[in-house]
């Protein structure tokens, strides 16, 4: 009985590899939230500030719909 | 379609964190660093296109049997243009042909998973369009038409004749009929054309069984015409294209001209799934013997083995259209047939297959149903033609209504520039200025009330907009020339870039203000069967799918009729027949017993098919001034 009770091997690996499972998918929930690139990315008045316009590169001889 | 901001085009939207895509690290896909604290480190190694340049390791990480197809599918590799370049070239050349291609054909023409699922087409000047957020379905404006926009796009929404039935009466976008799978299927090497593709969309798709149905020309036409013989409105072609690098090494194209036409040819290409008909439409494509003489001469040694004239599918369809409202507007209409006299010098041969030879041109119907028209009596002084003009030119006074550049660029001798989008007729509202101070800038421009005034631009819209103005101040006799400047030099006569100053006159007009109503005027008549309310915008607009700049939202006057401006105007500023643009307002219930009161978003475009209506017979037609941009902001 006594036993019985205490958490077995199988019990303990099955948990073991929910709480991997868990830690992995919050990695991989983070890696897009905590990079570095939205850190800029998700900043629109930075972005506002030092994004700018490039310069074209349609050369004036170009005429006609295509 | 609106520029995105620099800005915008990398803004990156917080819920596109919380979508499935937003839990892959933006490296995964684009590369670069994202432990970097500088910019520049940042994008080092950056790809802003890894659906295009690795989709494999990218989409097809999950997307793995789409990637499999589209990574190959025409959209990807434009493996027909190689088709098409390998048969007429001097394969010596290939070299030199296959970098010119790359340089120019590819630079435009290739797309990738996320050209069409999450940003603008790197040939729309690219950019997120929903904040990096992916979606399924491909938006039609920034997507689908910011590539296919000159033809297709214009076609479909109105820019270009009256616009496709599909999206008028049915909402349909691209996807609709060009569905994923088609879309996803990859080409197989050496496909002859796109036509080939076994998984393109076709008319029967939807329209079935149609031999058996209650239209007697369908019974009779099916199987002998491809289906947009009958259902396409004019289309646009284009000529002798060029390409090159300027001093800066930046590469061009130059088209000679595009000319709103259509031409019926023979089906040279039977090979085609479902393309066993006799004849099909046929569009000039701009296909050149000298097209890449900038990188070798004399590549194309087998020229003659494509047509020019290729089968074409304008994106116009209408149930009814002019050439298939009488038997006779097709059978023994020579014109509508391309012919020998159709063909540049160097193309006769490529076409042999497509010409239709006079007898194989359906003969004329000896009995016909006649077509009803209104009975009017056409203004036909209201156009003039570029040889009326030639020998009265001492006789008018002439308005060139483009901007300065485009006059700058060449006139006739002894037009006067006037901007009328420029020069004074409008306030900052867009509303007409009043009629003393309207004439007496016509008066400064050298115009005399009883003056013959002449007036042309590029497509006739505009200087319809400025014949507007001037009977609104009273001006006696306005014509609009036909075909403007293009149809001027095509008919032979010569341009200047001499500068005639005006003699400034006494304008002395009497003001007509009964042509212009306003916002009350429209309110009160919203319900009148007295009073049709035409508006002229293109389908999107007038639908509410796009709303302009200036406008409070997006949406239409109820009850308003929409008939796009393109409709009534030809690309090239040439115009339909009076007896097409009758049929076609009859069949819109536009009616010359009605009072007609054209409107748009600020009253331009409006004034434009007040000249139409005017040059028709139309007894009393108005011009809503303020048009939805005021409209919508009062409501």
């Amino acid at each position: 009985m006594l036993e019985s009770k205490t958490p077995g091997r199988k019990s303990f690996v099955l948990a073991a590899i929910c709480m991997f499972a868990f830690l992995v998918a919050q990695v991989q929930i983070a890696q897009a939230a905590e990079s570095g690139c939205v850190a800029c990315h998700l900043d629109k008045e930075m972005l506002q500030k030092n994004v700018t316009v490039q310069k074209g590169q349609k050369s004036a001889m170009q005429s006609g719909a295509g | 379609m609106v520029p995105l901001e620099p800005f915008e085009k990398v803004l990156v939207s917080k819920t596109f964190l919380d979508t499935e895509h937003g839990e892959i690290a933006c490296t995964d896909c684009h590369g670069g660093n994202a432990a970097a604290k500088d910019k520049i480190t940042a994008h080092e190694g950056l790809d802003p296109y890894p659906a295009l340049n690795n989709p494999d390791a990218t989409c097809g990480e999950c997307h793995d049997e789409i990637v499999a197809t589209a990574k190959n599918s025409l959209h990807t590799t434009l493996s027909t243009f190689i088709t098409v370049l390998k048969t007429r070239s001097d394969m010596n050349k290939w070299p030199e042909i296959d970098a010119a291609r790359k340089n120019h054909c590819t630079a435009c023409h290739t797309s990738s998973c996320g050209g069409c699922h999450v940003s603008r087409p790197p040939f729309a000047k690219k950019g997120f369009i929903n904040g990096h957020i992916f979606q399924k379905r491909s938006d039609p404006f920034n997507q689908c038409t910011a590539c296919h926009g000159s033809r297709v796009g214009n076609e479909y929404y109105g820019m270009r004749g009256q616009g496709d039935v599909h999206v008028a009466n049915y909402d349909m976008d691209c996807v609709a009929c060009h569905k994923a799978e088609e879309m996803h299927a990859a080409a197989p090497v050496g496909l002859p054309g796109r036509y080939h593709l076994k998984e393109m969309v076709a008319c029967t798709d939807c329209h079935q069984d149609l031999e058996h149905g209650s239209v007697r020309d369908h019974n009779l036409h099916i199987g002998k015409v491809q289906c947009q013989v009958c259902h396409s409105q004019t289309y646009v072609n284009c000529y002798s294209c060029h390409v090159g690098k300027d001093d800066n090494g930046i590469a061009y194209f130059q088209n000679d001209r595009e000319v709103e036409t259509m031409k019926i040819g023979l089906n040279y290409d039977k090979e085609a799934p479902g393309a066993t008909y006799n004849y099909m439409l046929v569009r000039h494509e701009p296909s050149d013997l000298e097209v890449f003489d900038y990188y070798v001469k004399d590549a194309f040694t087998n020229f003659d083995k494509v047509p020019t004239w290729k089968r074409a599918s304008p994106h116009n369809i209408q149930r009814k259209t002019w050439q298939a409202a009488n038997c006779n507007n097709c059978h023994g209409n020579r014109e509508l047939f391309l012919s020998a006299q159709d063909q540049l010098a160097y193309e006769q041969k490529a076409n042999a297959r497509v010409v239709v030879p006079d007898d194989k041109v359906p003969a004329k119907r000896k009995q016909i149903m006649p077509i009803k028209l209104p009975d009017v009596s056409i203004r036909t002084g209201m156009v003039v033609t570029p040889e009326w003009l030639h020998e009265n030119i001492k006789n008018v006074v002439i308005i060139d209504a483009r901007d300065r550049d485009g006059f700058r660029s060449g006139h006739i001798e002894g037009a006067i520039l006037y901007d009328p989008l420029r020069f004074g007729l409008r306030n900052g509202q867009n509303n007409l200025n009043p009629p003393a101070q309207i004439s007496n800038n016509f008066g400064q421009a050298g115009m005399n009330v009883d003056d013959h005034i002449v007036i042309y631009d590029k497509d006739g819209r505009i200087a319809g907009f400025m014949a507007m103005v001037l009977e609104y101040a009273g001006a006696k006799k306005v014509s609009v020339l036909k075909g403007g400047i293009e149809g001027w030099e095509y008919a032979g006569y010569h341009i200047t870039e001499e500068v005639t100053k005006p003699i400034p006159k006494n304008f002395n007009g009497q003001a007509r203000p009964e042509l212009i109503v306003n916002n009350d005027f429209v309110r009160n008549n919203l319900d009148s069967r007295d009073v049709a309310i035409v508006d002229v915008r293109d389908i999107p607009q007038a639908k509410g799918l796009v709303k302009h700049a200036q406008a409070a939202r997006a949406g239409r006057i109820p009850g308003s009729i929409n008939l796009p401006l393109s409709a009534l105007y030809m690309d090239n500023g040439s115009l339909k027949s009076p007896e097409e643009l009758l049929w076609m307002l009859k069949n819109k219930g536009i009616t010359p017993d009605k009072t007609i009161v054209t409107t748009c978003n600020t009253g331009l475009q409006a004034g434009g098919a007040y000249f139409i209506f005017r040059y028709l017979g139309y007894p009393d037609v108005r011009v809503h001034d303020d048009s939805w941009v005021s409209f919508s902001a009062q409501r």
